[in-house]
């Protein structure tokens, strides 16, 4: 039975989860420099440790409304296979969920028509859900997220 | 995980990482990635600093780099005739065996450039670009800590601080030393030339040979990457219109085979390539044919210029001298691309050219783009970079003059630079719209800011002037912070299409700051469209150039502006009032060692009594021999101005007349008369012994178009006793003189109608009058000139007291005739 690990975190109040090893780190630098003329899910770049991340609202990626800032907002960044330098904002980050890979459910392409809304957004990146203890964990792939924007 | 191709692989001295990386105990050597590498022992496991932030990553990342470089390696090896297993050490580029080299016979290659030798190899070890990238980031890391560390170290004691600075310098060789590792030689791309030459001479029945003379040179690997395309342009270029066929070389007394130098070495922190040829060289008659059929330039114009100025139009978009358009060249594009790509790496390009004899272009280039200095602005709370190579100069506006200084054409704000129309571009706007500005946007925002501009009171405006090739436009900003050199990362492929940035930058503080492209930003907001009425009016300026008086403007009383001609003033001292010393009546004060007797206008002049200020200005003349300055209170402005004096509503000795500058009446002192009228003992002595009855029975003509020099030379003249008739051209020079009888032509040379040379042609086919010519120009042809059209003396017209010696001089030999 395989095992795998997923870095977890909450977008409006709903846990997502992303592959942890495709995750580099995660930061609570928040001081973005805007970059304007990007397309608006872009919220700018902010500077790791003398490396220069692209940050992206993964609110609107997702289709949700855009949030202030707050303490608990992150930025999960993530590794170059991923894509180039880059990271997302998070509401709040979570713990590390381990998941045998039989209790995800792969997403089904079509099964009941084009959902609306940013449940379509989901959709398009997401990889399926898996259910936890007592909520359901929707997994992303972090390699599509430079591409939709 | 793409592979690893061998343009990444960069080789590195191991010296250089021996010296750069002062303990190996701290780095693992991951024997399995240069397996076949036995001189490693330097090479450091970056990802083990790493691990304390995630241990399970930095394995993963490690077994993808082994898996990614074993496979390509041995596709190389398969590639390459040698296999690369039996070399004793890894293979730097040059000693790869490329073809064309090894069969060619016709290049000349320098010792340097050809394989290197068996010790240098074994010195060597295949670095991807990948960790050299990180050794770079982790040094702009260290270099952050201990910036931090210094701040802290202020208020620590002797010995951490000690401790600290040594940090410091470690710290700072380390990043030289790893900017070091990212050099290449330039043979890299120098080598593929003789190759290109020989099939282009083939092609076109030419035998063209290359000598290559310092391929060792180093220079960062993105600059060389960058120079690859523009460099291959010239050398196309050489081969084309340089060299010319065996037959013609042979004729005009030239070995068949032609020959092109490619140089390059190092200078004062630059690279300097040279590409010169043996062939025919650029024909200035044929360039300057090609600008007047493009009417780039009126003839009276080119013949202004010299063959460098003429070299320099081949640069011009669309701009070609070939007769017909051939594979390689001709159609007009090119020259300005090449000089485009060479100014976006800043740096610069010359061209030399000798008809007949060849041409070489010098290329000027930073070594590394990693670095470059940057004016730093900020505009809300966002800082931005933009590179110094865009800056011309930065304006400051207060208060009033931001209303009344920025003018509205149309949909466009400009702003009157020392008589330039300077196009007007607002950063808050051009970043608010992400979409390229349309006439309606553009009218939107000039009407938005007019409207704000006469409302709002206590502002101020600052702009930098900005230069994209020919264009120059004024970039709004809120403030300007200062200059610093700045790392420069390129922008994320996301972002990468946005065309007003050039990069971002890490700042001191950690946070990242953008750099604004300035060609980008000049096509957003549409000014890049419409450059060509500037070039017209620039036209428009050109003709009544003679016109145009740079003055400065000042004030001395509350009520009156005054207005001095800069070429009379040889410099301006701030000086204190306080160190004022009174001798007598006059008043004196020691500036760099010397006493100067201190002018005060209302001493000499009707105007109203001095504003007593803590700090005051003193204005030292050029052309006069004793040591007087003029007072001001307060510097209004340096202004370009077509001056029209007028000597009829308000005139007084000491003036040379007045004028309407910016709205005010403005007194013109002549500050030549002012100095006599309050020294004249030190003027009395001038060598001429005759009486002035004898000079007002002396008649002078004065042909000058300028009234200001009219006016300016007039009054010279008149304040010595001449009578003074004068003309504004050459040709009603001429009535006047048939008219009346006269004792001295002083003509100006460049007017309209009829310029002074044909003047005094006219005037020596019946007449020996004394004449001098006054001008602008200063240059041993002009002075040859004028003595072949038959002008006695040739004067440059703001040297008063040279000028009336020369004047009172030749009065006397006519008498005496």
């Amino acid at each position: 039975m395989q095992k795998r690990q997923f870095c977890t975190f909450r977008i409006a109040d709903r846990l997502f989860g992303v592959d942890i090893l495709d995750v580099k780190e995660v930061n609570p630098e928040i001081g973005f420099t805007p970059v304007y003329h990007a397309p608006k899910e872009v919220l700018g770049y902010v500077n790791i440790r003398g490396r220069i991340h692209l940050i992206l609202d993964l609110r609107l990626l997702l289709g949700f409304e855009s949030r202030h800032l707050d303490e608990t907002s992150r930025v999960v960044l993530f590794k170059p296979h991923a894509g180039e330098s880059f990271g997302v904002l998070v509401d709040r980050i979570g713990d590390v969920a381990d998941v045998d890979e039989t209790q995800i459910e792969e997403r089904r392409k079509n099964d009941q028509g084009p959902p609306e809304g940013h449940e379509r957004r989901i959709s398009d990146l997401g990889i399926g859900v898996c259910k936890l203890k007592d909520e359901l964990m929707v997994i992303l792939n972090s390699k599509l997220f430079l591409k939709h924007i | 995980m793409t592979g690893l191709s061998d343009e990444q692989i960069i080789h590195v001295k191991k010296e250089g990482l021996g010296e750069s990386i002062p303990s190996s105990s701290g780095f693992r050597i991951p024997a399995s990635e240069f397996r076949r590498v036995d001189e490693t022992r330097f090479i450091p496991d970056l990802t083990s600093h790493t691990e304390s932030e995630s241990r399970l990553i930095a394995e993963a990342d490690e077994t993808r780099n082994i898996s990614g470089a074993a496979p390509e390696e041995q596709t190389d090896a398969l590639k390459s005739p040698m296999p690369s297993e039996k070399l004793p050490a890894p293979r730097s580029p040059e000693s790869l065996p490329v073809p064309e080299t090894a069969a060619g016979t016709e290049e000349c290659h320098e010792p340097d450039v050809s394989d290197e030798s068996p010790a240098d190899l074994s010195n060597t070890v295949r670095i991807h670009v990948d960790i050299l990238d990180k050794l770079m980031m982790l040094a702009g890391e260290l270099v952050l800590v201990r910036n931090q560390q210094l701040l802290s170290a202020e208020t620590a004691d002797a010995a951490a601080r000690s401790v600290v600075q040594r940090l410091d310098i470690v710290t700072t060789e380390l990043q030289e030393t790893i900017m070091r590792a990212r050099m290449q030689p330039i043979g890299k791309i120098f080598r593929k030339f003789p190759r290109i030459a020989r099939e282009l001479g083939k092609k076109h029945g030419k035998e063209i040979r290359i000598a290559l003379v310092g391929s060792s040179v180093e220079l960062d690997k993105s600059i060389l990457e960058a120079l690859a395309d523009p460099l291959s342009h010239l050398i196309r270029n050489c081969c084309d219109h340089g060299i010319e066929t065996p037959g013609e070389r042979l004729l005009a007394g030239k070995s068949g085979q032609g020959l092109i130098s490619l140089s390059a070495y190092h200078e004062a922190g630059h690279i300097n390539i040279e590409i010169r040829d043996d062939g025919r060289g650029i024909n200035p008659d044929a360039v300057r044919r090609k600008i007047i059929e493009n009417r780039l330039k009126n003839p009276a114009e080119l013949d202004r210029m010299s063959d460098e100025e003429i070299l320099n139009f081949i640069l011009l978009p669309g701009f070609s001298t070939a007769e017909k358009v051939s594979d390689l060249s001709g159609r007009g594009v090119g020259m300005d691309v090449v000089k485009t790509g060479i100014e976006k790496l800043g740096g610069t390009l010359d061209i030399e050219s000798a008809p007949g004899k060849g041409t070489a272009i010098h290329l000027r280039l930073p070594l590394t783009l990693a670095i470059i200095p940057c004016l730093i602005i900020s505009l809300g709370e966002h800082r931005y970079a933009i590179p110094q190579i865009n800056l011309v100069e930065l304006v400051c506006l207060y208060d009033d003059d931001v209303r009344t200084k920025i003018e509205t054409a149309d949909f466009q704000e400009f702003y009157r630079l020392r008589n330039r129309l300077l196009p007007m571009v607002r950063l808050s706007e051009i970043l608010a719209r992400s979409l390229p500005f349309t006439r309606e946007v553009r009218a939107g925002i000039t009407e938005k800011y007019r409207n704000a501009c006469s409302t709002a009171t206590d502002m101020q405006l600052n702009f930098a002037v900005l230069k994209v090739g020919a264009l120059r436009f004024g970039l709004i900003m809120d403030r300007v912070l200062g200059t610093e050199e700045v790392v420069v990362k390129p922008m994320h492929s996301a972002v990468k299409s946005l065309k007003i940035y050039s990069g971002a930058t890490v700042m001191g503080d950690g946070k990242v700051a953008l750099i604004l492209d300035a060609e980008g930003i000049a096509r957003h907001s549409g000014i890049m469209a419409d450059a060509h009425p500037a070039s017209e009016e620039r036209a428009e300026e050109v003709n009544n150039e003679d016109d145009i008086q740079t003055l400065l403007l000042f004030r001395y009383g509350e009520k009156e502006q005054f207005a001095l001609s800069l070429p009379l003033i040889r410099r301006i001292e701030r000086i204190k009032t306080s160190a004022i010393e009174e001798v007598g009546e006059k008043e004196f004060i020691t500036v760099s060692g010397i006493s100067v007797r201190i002018i005060r206008p209302d001493q000499v002049l009707k105007v109203s009594p001095g504003v007593e200020r803590d700090e005051m200005f003193l204005i030292l003349p050029k052309y006069i021999r004793k040591p007087v300055g003029l007072l001001a209170s307060a510097l209004v402005d340096i202004e370009e101005s077509a001056v029209d004096l007028n000597i009829d509503s308000y005139m007084e000795d000491g003036l040379l007349g007045t004028a309407v500058i910016r709205d005010h009446i403005t007194l013109f002192p002549d500050i030549c008369r002012l100095a006599e009228k309050s020294e004249p003992e030190w003027f009395a002595k001038r060598p001429e012994t005759s009486e002035s009855s004898f000079r007002s029975a002396k008649q002078v003509l004065l042909a000058e178009d300028a009234s200001f020099f009219r006016q300016l030379v007039k009054g010279y003249l008149e304040s010595e006793g001449y009578k003074v008739i004068t003309a504004e051209n050459g040709r009603t020079a001429l009535d006047r003189f048939n008219e009346n009888r006269f004792d001295l032509i002083v003509s100006d040379i460049e007017m309209p109608v009829m310029n002074g040379w044909d003047f005094i042609r006219t005037v020596r086919k019946g007449s020996n009058i004394p004449a001098v010519a006054l001008t602008a120009l200063d240059s041993e042809k002009d002075r040859k000139t004028a003595k072949d059209c038959g002008y006695d003396r040739y004067e440059v017209k703001i040297d008063r007291e040279h000028f009336l010696t020369t004047v009172a001089r030749l009065l006397e030999v006519g008498s005496g005739k």
